[in-house]
């Protein structure tokens, strides 16, 4: 196992220098090898805290990884306020069925929220994962942004029309999605959480254009940010950000994580610019150099990673469940491979 | 109606789908097929003005929600337009045998945008395009592929963990002993084109516009 993971992570995702490059996954780390030494498989350990914990664990014991994470899936929030889940099977992490609400509904915050759901389970998860590695590696908490929380609550199909033909009717939503993100992120930061990771994949260009991220996504986003100091944040958006590298360095986040189709160049450049010092996190594609590729296609990317000065060399996104930890430990570098 | 209005016609359906405005793609399509417009050059029309938004989406100039209302103003015009076409096939005058497209995200997948767009994409190019919707299971794939006689399957899959689904579909064509009756293409935001060689997919389309034009090689 590699030493000092803990502190370099978190220097790392603050774009401080460190003795070795840090390396780690800060989406969701499950793989079916990882599942299959371990004991602990999936759907089990989506629904129980301690098999969490386990499985979750394994990225660091198993993959030795500088940092591990819970959950897995990107669906607590969304169940605890009304959307129906798909439990999913071994293969497969549990994914949203239904949405309870149409646009012209009033969405409702429940007070017992913390309650609810899984939320119990992820937080009791994290808590056991901090009491038994914490002093090891850092300790990630996922929650998922403010603006995909409202996609799935009405339906992405009905969301992408309504983020340009009714944005006004989409305030209320993202203001009881950024309580509710708000809510879980404060509970696994006090469960022990080093970092928050917000996950706001619906936030992406691929999805949607610079203008309608700037007024829905962007200012909940910071609000959730700021809610969550002096806790550090990393916020990952999937796909390519490079239109709004600068609102997101804006959001107060420690560190920003992408997919390598974003040119890394110009978000060092613009963080350059905003005179910050942020974490630069991923480098790895996650098709390409984990599912499709093997330990030397890994390799290879993560010494350009490391070239191109990312901070923290990791997948640009979750890491494929099917991906084989051989091809994953291929990331980790050691201090004298880089300069 | 002269030639100049059925011109109009066409542009106005044209303008429709890149305003995405489905209330003038819907009356665009009422007045071509009042004024005797060709309605598959109709349908061509705006499938254009879709590739040219598809266009604009990758040099991101365009985006999602765009598409997406496009994509309903051209299922507008659709509702008018495609009674007008089952016509035109039942008449035998409709030209060439429209091929019929099974589309679906696969099992375990609930993501459908992108497969959405396939689907409208091969609707406006001459395809009689089924959508299954997501979920799909193999057998539920080739059901459906069956009753209809179709020419082929499409089998799309958003995330690495359902994408070996894609391989389990085509295994289960050739168990099944009927791989050779369809031709098979995968897409998604996670399949690649050496993927599709390497699972035995016969095509492979990158985005809705690739997707229609391995298609058109498929059934040519
Ligand atoms: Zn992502």
């Amino acid at each position: 196992m590699r030493n000092g993971k803990r502190e370099i992570f978190l220097k790392a995702i603050r774009g401080e220098a460190t003795e070795r490059p840090s390396v780690a996954c800060v989406n969701q780390t499950g793989t079916y090898e990882q599942m299959a030494a371990l004991g602990i498989k999936w759907p089990d350990s989506n629904f129980d805290a301690d098999l969490m914990a386990g499985l979750a664990i394994g990225a660091h014991t198993i993959l030795d990884l500088d940092a591990v994470r819970v959950p897995f899936c990107q669906t607590i929030e969304e169940e605890a306020l009304g959307c129906g889940v798909l439990i999913g099977d071994e293969k497969n992490l549990p994914s949203i069925a239904t949405h309870p609400y149409d646009i012209d509904m009033t969405p409702h915050f429940p007070e017992d929220y913390l309650t609810r759901g899984r939320i119990p389970v992820l937080c009791k998860a994290l808590k056991k994962v901090k009491e038994e590695v914490g002093d090891e590696v850092a300790v990630i908490g996922g929650v998922i942004g403010p603006f995909t929380i409202v996609g799935e609550l009405i339906g992405i199909n009905n969301f992408m029309v309504a983020t340009l033909k009714h944005p006004k009717m989409l305030h209320e939503f993202l203001r009881v999605a950024t309580k509710a993100a708000t809510q879980l992120a404060q509970a696994l930061v006090q469960a022990g959480a080093d970092v928050i990771c917000i996950e706001d994949m619906l936030a992406s260009m691929d999805m949607i254009s610079p203008k309608i991220y700037k007024e829905l996504a962007w200012p909940w986003e910071e609000e959730l940010t700021s809610r969550i100091a002096p806790a550090p944040v990393i916020l990952h958006i999937c796909g390519r950000v490079n239109p709004i590298i600068k609102p997101m360095i804006a959001t107060g986040a420690a560190a920003l994580s992408f997919e390598p189709k974003t040119d890394v160049a110009a978000v060092k450049l613009a963080i350059q610019e905003e005179g910050k010092k942020i974490g630069v996190i991923g480098g790895i594609d996650t098709m390409k150099d984990l599912f499709f590729g093997n330990p030397e296609i890994a390799r290879a990317s993560a010494l350009k990673a490391a070239e191109d000065g990312y901070d923290v060399i990791a997948p640009g996104c979750s890491i494929p469940p099917g991906a084989t930890t051989e091809t994953i430990k291929a990331m980790l570098l050691q201090e004298t491979e880089t300069c | 109606m002269g030639k100049q209005d059925k011109d109009a016609v066409m542009s106005k359906l044209h303008d429709a789908i890149m305003n995405f405005n489905e209330d003038e793609a819907r009356s665009g399509a009422e007045e071509a097929v009042k004024s005797g417009a060709d309605v598959l050059k109709a349908v061509e029309v705006m499938g254009d003005a879709m590739s040219e938004l598809g266009k604009g989406f990758e040099k991101m100039e365009v985006f999602l929600p765009e598409i997406v209302m496009a994509s309903g103003a051209l299922k507008e015009a659709m509702k008018v337009l495609q009674p007008e076409i089952l016509k035109l096939v039942a008449s035998g005058t409709a030209g060439k045998k429209r091929p019929i497209v099974i589309i679906g995200t696969v099992k375990g997948d609930v993501h459908t945008v992108g497969k959405d767009m396939v689907a409208t994409m091969m609707m406006t190019q001459g395809f009689d395009v089924v959508d299954l919707g997501h979920d799909v299971s193999p057998s539920a794939f080739l059901d459906k592929a069956r009753e209809l006689s179709a020419t082929i399957i499409a089998a799309s899959a958003l995330m690495s963990t359902t994408l070996p689904v894609q391989k389990d579909l085509i295994d289960f064509l050739n168990a099944k002993n009927v791989r050779q009756n369809f031709k098979v293409m995968v897409g998604g935001g996670v399949a690649t084109k050496e993927w599709a060689e390497r699972i035995g997919a016969d095509g492979y389309g990158q985005d809705a516009i690739e997707g229609v034009e391995i298609a058109k090689k498929l059934t040519a």
